[in-house]
């Protein structure tokens, strides 16, 4: 293929009317339920059995089921817990700060990795919530004037934590939904049963597609894109203090905060990538979440990648360089003692493996995008359990060294959990536009004025 | 009705129609045609009032049926308030326990009647603290599991009795046997009680056809008998430890275990005093295992046990022979006997520290008068003549102390219980009785106890729970707690301490035909042929004012006397001890004798009784089971203890099964490598492995009863066994592991592991003369760690009044874990079992790390008690969203369980890891959830919140005691001072290491020890500003052997 390196890519494949794009992106939720909806949904259904089961072991015979012990005290829930909110920063990441810096790509993925982060982020609300001993009480993190008299304490990172996320959280869902408003309106024109008729038109806040009606639209996005931003940055900063602020060594880190946030779009991305590679095979849609979107996330991939492999080089510096016994022996500790395994795991999967991406062959292979996509979110992973738990088990005082071991019950929860985020994902694409028809119509052949009425030919 | 015009002038007529009567419509106060319907026939009988109180009475139904309010039983107040008890105060009654190694005097605190702590008696003239067992015996009283009422079994079937059945089955019993001319046995312990032995021979006086068999499973007689060769005399005197410069450990762990325990530790602890350095006596060991006293000592020597006798004739040939020292010096048949025990060569032989010999012998050269060499208690009678003599040559009779001892008499040695079995076969004996003993789990098999008991017409086990013995019985008689119990024993020769009960029995009491009954009651009401409440009560009353009220030559009343005597617990005469005449020619005759040399290659076996379940008498107390043993902090188990070459040479890991073979006797052990064990030899705790231990005690480690058996080397030492790998493994837990001797790791990490504990500068530590060189170390290195410690916390806070302050003098700590019952007791700390104990959850406020240094083979031990630290920069306080950990004014890390919501953030921040988490409902651990039974939580400190799942918990420096003490400052009105509060840890130690006070008040104990040269605060450089200082430990090294 020769490209005209004068012109941009396209950003939609191939000549489409606008209405076509309507018709393409409205298809999964008008076409009768099909079988590999089917079959999708009995599998994250599955996995949200399991879930269900686990939080019923967890909540009848406490927090004990799991593996945690006295010095890792922190185990698979508050690994699961990063790793899901690290997973809910792409979204943002893609519809607000791209859109500031507009970058048209983005109109074709933004609203699927947005659901994303909706669904990941509650995901992870799940887990601070059941890993604490009394989850009946949590109720007494909210600073409300109470009935007990009593305070919350403002010191406390976690505390933090239950603002960051949950500022997180709203602001997102209203970034979200106002996007999608113009898209409820489109599909409430469409549809033709009453009761569906009737909860787009309830969502859609009576949009009738008027000039002024773009105009606060625009103006509300733009607002709300420019608050968005800052809160990427700082939920996965805040979250990053949980451990920063401790003085536990191997925790005990200045960097952490830009090394979360970098670790959190890395692994942000490589969600996003894994699950488009699937829908846009699912819903064909190809020819809208081109493979010109696919390259450009696995660029990302790859710099947020190698930022990750700096702290992890970092990290190792300072130790060495802080002259600290107990912070030295954590990271050797970490990479030769017995979660060794667990640390080269991380290494090779974040670190060694997105190094392919150097080769355009490469970012444009789908085969190869999903694998190393489903590497990275297990490094991910592991960064979290090496960080958490290698740290945890060996720290100051060496009679109280221990190993942790994960029970079936932790694992349950984790696996559970990915049924409950792929559960809500899949009904999202089944009942919401999984693209933004309007923005996308933005940035369709012929949708902005140009010189040569925007042909290709 | 047309309504006619209406036209008035006055009221009148307006009332009146023109017919000049009222109308009756406007008479009327409402309109007509209202109360048509209202009949009052039909209505219903509810009226205003009535549907008012039905419907407050609803509303109040259903609001209190809403409610989640339960009803947590009945509580009554006293009627009728005994005299003595306030509510919510607490009474203290002088009592005396029964322990295996004799009875302890004890200070039992009572709550409304309900014993809930027990301590050591500070007035008594020797025993004033307590070993562990005798501290957490309170759980025994509220063992679910006591027996509640006497049964009969017949056929296997249980079935309830009464007690008058009982009685007079068993008359019809001992009469037959007495007409049949057979005999009745009576299996007793071996108590020290003389009013029970005057009991006994009055039920022998009846039924002169009774054997009486007292037996001790872990009573060796050979140190008693070897007395009498050596000195030709009766009884043997207790050494006063504190006068001793030098003291030499022969294998016996006599800081561990043993009868005198509970004494040496306080005086231990003063000649380990950090302020009076230049009063720091030497301990030596020679062990083949690694024992608390090996722990403690200045210089270790590792020996096999077997070859132990060897060394002390060689060390005898060094002293006498070749350096002349004592009387002994040129007596020929000395001379003679110990040709041939060269010391070098001995030292060759065993590859023993040549420098620590000779540090050993120039030691016991230079300290003549002042040196004492203990023998362990359960070695042969031969090492006991040899070590008789070595300390009558090192001029021991200076270190006497006044009282004396008999040590158990009359104790039952193997040929006795042999005879007895014999008996049974024989059908001899109609009639036998276990008194609290339980032979069946305790008698190896060689004895064939269990087949011989079954040719015994009539069995009867008297027991407080269902034990292996008792469930082949025919009547098994539950019987009383000693708390509940009437009783005395000697202590001493002319001390004599009294048992009185400190509550009703739990279980029938009165004269109820159901329930548990006293052991000497059941005896007394059958020589007396009637059951009266207070029997045994006058019996032991009788007997003191005959027997021990005269030797006082008191000039007070009997019950003046018999009451001041229950008051303090015990009573004193003061004794001359016999002048014994040392012998020399028993030890000419034992080192005459020619002693195999133990082979090469072949296995030496070392039995010993275990530090806290002892002979398996407290398998059933979860909290004996838990707490780690003092040396390899393994609990619920006992191991095979290894040497990590040996380990290797067999081919063995730890966890793997080993095979144990002596004399044919054999048994299966899982292997624990333990640093410090000396090569081929083996060491193993007794009182584990009980079949029908209980619900917490059945099936918790290994039966090695079975090894036991007499040979040369006495009955718990053996040579010359056999011991290879098994298939299979077994894993046995401990609290924490030594990864310092790990050697699978990377070089790099191997070298920051080792040692970590000192290279944190968690443990300082300094030889004696070093630190008489350079007294400043120290502070010096204290400085440098505090060069760089600033807060990010403008204020700081404030403590206006008093500030507890905690100091630890590891000097005088020895790792007895004494503390550690103590603490679990006083605030109610649950048992988690080992599985629990496994993943790390144990729950113990309050561990004592122990760490080693140096090499696996010759590791040199540290200890230190650990706890919360209270901190002023407390990192937990910090973290924690809910303000559940909360700093106090003074000075405390407050916990607030209901805040709690289990972040379990403060654990992870705490660089000192004491807190600890209610991972589950641990109460429910057990069967039955053991644990949450009504009598069991009887147990429980009413003082102390019960927590539940879900929760964080740590030391809280028993805050209730603190509060306690403040509110009685209060209602004395007075000075609240640092010195009113004793904490529980600080009580259970018997060598007084840990301190509590106030730091505001410079006067304090605690002040004093912040001033000292030799304290430190673990891992100060945080800046979390501790307010528990330790003292670096001083190790009293001889020079030669340091050089």
């Amino acid at each position: 293929m020769s490209l005209d390196f004068s012109r941009p890519r396209p950003l939609i494949e191939g000549p489409h009317t606008l209405k076509e794009i309507d018709d393409v992106i409205a298809a999964p939720m008008e076409r009768p339920h099909h079988r590999e909806f089917f079959i999708a949904l009995a599998i994250s259904l599955t996995g949200l059995g399991i879930f269900v089961i686990s939080v019923a072991k967890l909540m009848a015979d406490g927090t004990g089921v799991w593996g945690n012990n006295n010095p890792v005290n922190w185990g698979w829930p508050i690994v699961n817990f990063v790793f899901w909110v690290g997973i809910g920063h792409a979204g943002t990441l893609i519809s607000a700060i791209l859109f500031l810096m507009r970058q048209p790509w983005r109109n074709g993925i933004a609203r699927f990795a947005e659901a994303m982060t909706i669904f990941a982020v509650i995901t992870a609300l799940l887990f601070p919530l059941l890993h604490t001993g009394r989850p009946w009480l949590a109720h007494y993190l909210l600073p409300y004037p109470n009935e007990r008299a009593l305070w919350v304490n403002f010191r406390s990172p976690l505390l933090w934590d239950v603002f960051a996320v949950s500022t997180y959280f709203t602001v997102s869902l209203t970034f979200w939904y106002v996007g999608l408003i113009p898209d409820f309106a489109s599909m409430r024109d469409r549809t033709t049963t009453r009761l569906k008729k009737f909860i787009y038109t309830l969502f859609s806040l009576g949009w009738r597609f008027s000039n002024r009606h773009w105009q606060h639209y625009e103006r509300a996005y733009l607002i709300l894109a420019g608050l968005c931003t800052p809160l990427v940055l700082s939920v996965h900063s805040i979250v990053s203090f949980d451990f920063a602020v401790s003085i536990i060594p191997g925790w005990h880190t200045t960097i952490f905060p830009p090394y979360f946030v970098a670790g959190a779009i890395f692994s942000g991305f490589a969600m996003v990538i894994t699950v488009l590679i699937v829908v846009r095979i699912i819903y064909k849609i190809e020819h809208i979440i081109t493979m010109l979107h696919m390259e450009r996330m696995a660029k990302v991939l790859m710099a947020t990648g190698l930022m990750v492999g700096y702290a992890y080089g970092m990290e190792f510096f300072i130790a060495w360089y802080s002259g600290v016994e107990a912070e030295q022996y954590v990271f050797i500790n970490r990479a030769f003692g017995p979660y060794a395994w667990a640390y080269w795991t991380m290494i090779i999967c974040n670190v060694v493996i997105p190094q392919v991406f150097w080769s355009k062959r490469a970012r444009n292979s789908i085969p190869i995008l999903f694998v190393v996509s489903i590497t990275t979110n297990i490094g991910m992973w592991f960064e979290r359990f090496v960080i958490t738990v290698t740290s945890l088990h060996r720290d100051y005082i060496p009679g109280s060294w221990a190993y942790f071991t994960p029970t079936i019950w932790d694992a349950g929860l984790y696996i559970g959990s990915f049924g409950f985020f792929f559960t809500g994902l899949i009904l999202f694409t089944r009942f919401m536009p999984v693209v933004s028809m309007a923005e996308l119509k933005a940035v369709a052949d012929g949708a902005q004025p140009s010189h040569h009425g925007g042909d290709h030919e | 009705m047309a309504k006619e015009p209406n036209y008035w002038r006055s009221f009148e007529e307006l009332h009146r129609q023109s017919s000049g009567k009222i109308s009756e419509e406007n008479s009327r106060e409402f309109v007509d045609g209202t109360f048509d319907e209202l009949d009052l026939e039909k209505m219903t009988a509810v009226d205003r009032r009535k549907f008012l109180g039905l419907m407050g009475a609803s509303a109040a139904f259903a609001g209190v049926g809403c409610s989640d309010y339960r009803d947590q039983g009945v509580v009554i107040p006293y009627n009728k308030k005994p005299e003595e008890i306030t509510i919510g105060r607490p009474n203290y009654y002088a009592t005396t326990t029964d322990e295996s190694y004799g009875s302890v005097p004890v200070l039992v605190k009572t709550r409304e009647g309900r014993p809930i702590k027990i301590n050591g008696n500070p007035d008594h003239p020797v025993v004033q603290c307590l070993a562990s067992d005798a501290q957490a015996s309170i759980l025994s009283l509220y063992d679910p599991d006591r027996l509640r009422g006497p049964y009969r079994r017949k056929d296997g079937s249980a079935t309830a009795a009464k007690w008058t059945e009982i009685d007079a089955e068993v008359k019809k019993a001992l009469d037959a046997a007495v007409k049949n001319r057979k005999k009745l046995a009576v299996v007793m312990p071996a108590d020290s009680s003389p009013t029970a032995q005057e009991l006994i021979s009055n039920f022998q006086n009846k039924y002169a056809n009774t054997i009486v068999v007292k037996y001790d499973p872990l009573h060796s007689p050979a140190a008693n008998k070897a007395w009498t060769q050596s000195y030709k005399g009766k009884g043997r005197p207790v050494i006063n430890l504190e006068a001793a410069e030098i003291l030499v450990d022969i294998d016996s762990d006599f800081l561990g275990k043993g009868r005198h325990k509970s004494e040496f530790g306080p005086q231990m602890a003063n000649r380990r005093d950090s302020f009076k350095l230049d009063n720091f006596n030497r301990l030596y060991s020679i062990e083949g295992g690694l024992s608390l006293t090996g722990m403690n000592a200045d210089h270790r020597l590792r020996l096999r046990p077997d070859a132990i006798l060897g060394f002390v004739l060689a060390l005898a040939n060094e002293l006498v022979v070749k350096r002349r020292i004592g009387d002994f010096a040129s007596d020929v048949a000395i001379k003679q006997a110990l040709a041939g025990h060269d010391l070098d060569s001995f030292a060759n032989k065993f590859s023993l520290d040549v420098k620590v010999l000779k540090g050993l012998v120039s030691d016991l050269i230079a300290n003549q008068g002042k040196s004492v060499l203990f023998a362990g208690e359960h070695h042969s009678k031969d090492l006991h003549v040899v070590v008789n003599f070595l300390n009558e040559v090192v001029g021991v009779r200076n270190l006497w102390s006044k009282g004396y001892d008999f040590g158990p008499t009359g104790v039952a040695d193997s040929e006795e219980i042999v005879k007895l079995t014999n008996a049974m076969k024989a059908g001899e004996i109609d009639v036998i009785f276990h008194v609290g003993t339980n032979p069946i789990y305790h008698l190896p098999s060689g004895y064939d106890y269990a087949a011989a008991l079954k040719k015994v017409p009539m069995k009867i086990a008297m027991t407080l729970i269902e034990n292996e013995t008792s469930i082949v019985s025919d009547l098994v008689l539950p019987i009383h707690h000693y708390l509940e119990s009437w009783g005395d024993s000697h202590k001493r020769v002319g001390i004599y301490n009294l048992r009185q009960p400190v509550i009703r029995p739990l279980y029938g009491g009165r004269e109820s035909e159901e329930g548990t009954r006293q052991w000497e009651h059941i005896f007394l009401s059958w020589v007396q042929g009637k059951y009266s409440e207070d029997a045994y009560h006058k019996f032991l009353k009788a007997y003191w004012q005959k027997n021990v009220y005269p030797q006082f030559r008191s000039s007070q009343q009997f019950s003046m006397f018999w009451n001041s005597s229950l008051h303090d617990g015990s009573v004193k005469l003061s004794v001359r001890r016999p002048n014994w005449q040392f012998n020399p020619l028993a030890f000419v005759s034992v080192a005459k004798q020619k002693f195999a040399a133990p082979k090469e290659n072949s296995f030496a076996v070392r039995l010993s009784s275990s530090y806290h379940v002892v002979d398996g008498r407290h398998a059933n107390n979860g909290w004996l089971q838990e707490v780690p043993h003092p040396v390899s902090k393994v609990v619920w188990d006992n191991y095979a203890a290894i040497s990590k070459a040996t380990a290797a040479a067999l081919k063995v890991e730890a966890n793997d099964y080993l095979n144990i073979v002596v004399d044919g006797r054999k048994v299966k052990l899982p292997v624990f490598i333990q640093p410090g064990t000396a090569e081929n030899t083996v060491t193993v705790e007794l009182g584990y492995g009980r079949v029908n231990g209980g619900t917490v005690g059945s099936d918790v480690g290994h039966n090695v009863n079975v090894l036991l058996g007499s040979n040369e080397l006495g009955q718990f030492v053996f040579s010359d066994a056999s011991v290879s790998k098994h298939f299979g493994t077994y894993e046995v837990v401990s609290t924490q592991a030594h990864w310092a001797f790990q050697d699978d790791v990377p070089a790099m990490l191997k070298e920051m592991t080792v040692d970590a504990h000192k290279r944190r500068k968690i443990i300082f530590e300094k030889d004696l003369e070093d630190h008489k060189k350079d007294p400043k170390w120290l502070k010096k290195e204290m400085k440098k760690k505090r060069k760089y410690v600033k807060s990010i916390y403008v204020e700081e806070h404030e403590y206006k009044e008093i500030k507890w302050g905690m100091a630890v003098d590891l000097n005088q700590c020895m790792g007895c874990m004494d503390c550690i019952v103590a603490c679990n007791v006083e605030n109610n700390i649950p048992v988690v079992g080992k599985e629990q104990v496994k993943n790390n959850r144990e729950m113990h406020w309050m561990r004592i790390d122990r760490y080693y240094s140096g090499t696996a083979e010759e590791p040199e031990v540290s200890i230190q008690p650990m706890m919360c630290q209270h901190c002023d920069n407390a990192p937990c306080e910090n973290v924690c969203p809910v303000a559940a950990t909360v700093h106090t004014p003074d000075g405390l890390n407050g916990m607030a369980y209901n805040r709690c919501v289990g972040t379990r953030y403060c654990a992870n921040n705490c660089p000192y890891k004491v807190r600890r988490f209610n991972f589950l409902n641990y109460r429910r651990h057990f069967r039955d959830s053991h644990q949450e039974t009504k009598v069991a939580s009887l147990a429980h400190n009413p003082e102390v919140s019960v927590r539940s799942r879900g929760v964080m918990e740590k030391c809280t420096w028993c805050v209730q005691r603190i509060m306690d003490a403040r509110s009685e400052a209060k209602r004395e009105k007075r000075q609240f001072k640092g010195s009113d509060v004793v904490t529980a840890c600080q009580e259970g130690c018997p060598s007084n290491a840990i301190k509590f006070g106030d730091l505001n008040d410079p006067n304090s104990e605690v002040s004093r020890y912040m001033e000292h040269e030799l304290e430190y605060k673990v891992m100060e450089e945080l800046n979390v500003k501790p307010n528990i200082t330790y003292m670096a430990r001083i190790r009293n090294k001889n020079e030669e052997a340091r050089s």
